[in-house]
């Protein structure tokens, strides 16, 4: 193993990030409802009551930025949780399998990889019941392919690898290679896939919330935010500055961290 | 000596590769480990040896012929019986790098056999164990907990050993275990296994290019040259009296430690490459580079054939 050595950009992220997920978690704290209509006290700039000011509803705008950070969060981590997990089960599944299960597993990832996911997402958040676990599964159903191949090229090498073989002249069966050399070999460059995976969740369900096929209105997401600030661009464009750069900066972040991560597991780039 | 432990008759591995070609690592390999012994093998690099120990003792599948582990064919050994002989016959690998897991402690690395069988009945017992193995290779028990990036390659190679020892085994195959380290090490390591050796009653092959090394320590000894065996005999005497040209070349580039007579005698020096195994010539596969070759050569394939008392060569002079 090699030892974690943490870099500015990794520590900045990394706070960054800490800073709005304990904000986000305390949202309940807000002396405001966020989503209680108050039609006297629209579009009122910045003010020590309302910190980031409030909507055409009213509503103060930093409660709801903190209640949809909860909905991009909570669906960002869910949906990487499952990704990674059936990601990861299935390249090191595929790359441990002989030449004809293999083959037919990646095939069946490239299909998936191929088809346009967005639109199936959608056309998917149409039908099913709308909600959290909706946006997980059909945000996970596409973005599992990406971890598969990277498990599964990790694992074709691994496999190589003399230890495997001192393995199983042990006598160890594959089960066993599998939980006790492959999992543990290949967890670095999951962690960095999962913080990929994070970001791209969170980019795809604040697009889906954008576009109305989210989170219901009225209940608060980045994505929902910025489709209702687009209508007063014009007028009050600071609604929109908000819910951007909560987005741009949340996913900015778990990127550098992601990059960040795989330099200090990477001998390569270290000095 | 007594009865053969490992007994390989007719044993070829062949490699696919690809555009359909074979390359023929191991082509008709026929040879015995006696109880006890310790029989060397060696050859140059890329000659097949490492194949031709993997192949024998089972962890590669074969292309045909067979291997019998006291009388058993390993290759067509049921799952449980198969389970039980892999305690019997270890490895010991020519890499202290590759053939650690870089992710797992040195505790779980010895002891991964005995977890694979069970060999204990508490977590403190395993312990327990393991410390004894590491202080019997030379290693502090206190360094259970490191990873083994914290080691040197000849501190990784008793990694190695213990891990082979942990299942106490009766053969061990050791393939070239101190070509990876320095040579200050070296005598150690071979030191270290020659003392496990009488402590355990182990049987050794030994793999290795150096034949100074093994001839000062095997009884036996294998000659390889392209997947072939050319020569077997006592260590004394292939070394008193080396019968096949590539043998006589090897034993020639051994250099003495008398200048006198190092000066005065002549050394058999190899022109030319080892033929690809992919296209192994025709005949004789080392007339291409043999000093004494004949028409023959290039045509006839010599038998491996016994000359004298356990002295086999394959070689038409004979
Ligand atoms: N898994 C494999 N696939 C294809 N070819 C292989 C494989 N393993 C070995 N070979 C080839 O088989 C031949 C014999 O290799 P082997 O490793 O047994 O030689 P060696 O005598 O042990 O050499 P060295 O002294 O370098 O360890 C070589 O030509 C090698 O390229
Ligand atoms: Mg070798």
């Amino acid at each position: 193993m090699i030892k974690k050595k943490a870099n500015v950009g990794m520590i900045i992220s990394a706070a960054v990030l800490i800073v709005i997920i304990i904000a986000c978690l305390m949202a309940p704290l807000s002396p405001y409802d966020p989503n209680l209509v108050k039609p006297l006290e629209k579009f009122q700039s910045p003010s020590a009551a309302h910190w980031f000011g409030t909507d055409n509803f009213g509503r103060d705008v930093f409660t709801r930025i903190l209640y949809g950070g909860r909905v991009s969060l909570l669906v960002g981590f869910l949906s990487m949780v499952v990704s990674i997990i059936f990601g990861t089960l299935y390249g090191i599944i595929s790359g441990s399998s002989g030449k004809i299960v293999d083959g037919f597993m990646m095939r069946l990832a490239d299909i998936f990889m191929s088809v346009p996911s967005f639109l199936i997402i959608i056309t998917l958040n149409i039908y099913l019941k709308a909600g959290i676990s909706t946006l997980v599964i059909t945000i996970a159903l596409f973005s599992w392919m990406s971890v598969a191949r990277i498990v599964r090229a990790e694992t074709l090498s691994l496999k190589e690898r003399e230890f495997v073989l001192a393995s199983e002249g042990l006598g160890a069966g594959k089960f066993w290679i599998i939980t006790k050399h492959y999992f543990k070999n290949v967890f670095s460059s999951v962690l960095v896939a999962s913080t990929n995976s994070i970001a791209s969740a969170i980019l795809t369900e604040s697009s889906l919330s954008y576009l109305g096929f989210g989170i219901t209105i009225p209940n608060a997401s980045w994505g929902g935010m910025l489709d209702g600030a687009q209508k007063y661009i014009m007028t009050h464009p600071s609604l929109a500055v908000y819910a951007g750069a909560c987005i741009l900066i949340t996913v900015l972040c778990f990127n550098v961290l992601g990059n960040s991560i795989r330099q200090s597991y990477d001998p390569k780039s270290r000095r | 000596m007594s009865s053969p432990i490992l007994e390989v008759r007719n044993l070829k591995k062949y490699f696919r590769l690809s555009g359909n070609r074979t390359l023929k690592a191991v082509d008709d390999v026929s040879f015995a480990v006696n109880e006890g012994e310790i029989l060397g093998i060696v050859g140059e690099s890329g000659c097949g040896k490492t194949t031709c120990g993997r192949t024998a003792i089972g962890l590669y599948s074969k292309t045909a012929g067979e291997a019998l582990f006291r009388g058993e064919d390993i290759h067509k050994m049921s799952k449980s019986k198969r389970k039980q002989y892999c305690c019997e016959v270890q490895t010991v690998f020519q890499d202290p790098y590759a053939s650690l897991d870089p992710k797992n402690k040195v505790i779980d690395l010895i002891a991964e056999g005995m977890d694979i069988h069970k060999f204990y009945t508490s977590k403190g017992e395993r312990r327990e164990k393991i410390e004894e193995i590491m202080s019997q290779v030379g290693l502090n028990p206190s360094f259970v907990d490191r990873y083994p990036f914290e080691f040197s390659g000849g501190m990784r190679q008793r990694i190695g050993i213990a891990r082979a020892l942990a299942v106490n085994p009766k053969l061990i195959l050791c393939d070239e275990p101190i070509s990876a380290l320095d040579v200050s090490i070296q005598a150690q390591i071979i030191n270290l296994l020659m003392e496990l050796r009488e402590k355990n009653n182990l049987t050794y092959m030994i793999i290795s290019h150096d034949l100074s090394m093994v001839k000062h320590i095997s009884d036996r000894i294998l000659v390889m040259y392209l997947g072939e065996v050319v020569e077997e005999s006592t260590a004394d005497a292939l070394y008193e009296n080396p019968l096949h040209p590539y043998t006589q070349a090897l034993i020639s580039a051994i250099p003495i430690p008398d200048p006198k007579v190092e000066c005065a005698r002549k050394r058999i020096v190899l022109t030319g490459q080892l033929p690809s195994p992919v296209n192994p010539p025709e005949g004789c596969r080392f007339a291409g580079r043999c000093p004494m070759a004949e028409a023959k050569c290039f045509d006839c394939k010599p038998e491996l054939k016994t000359v004298e008392d356990g002295h086999k060569v394959a070689c038409h002079k004979y």
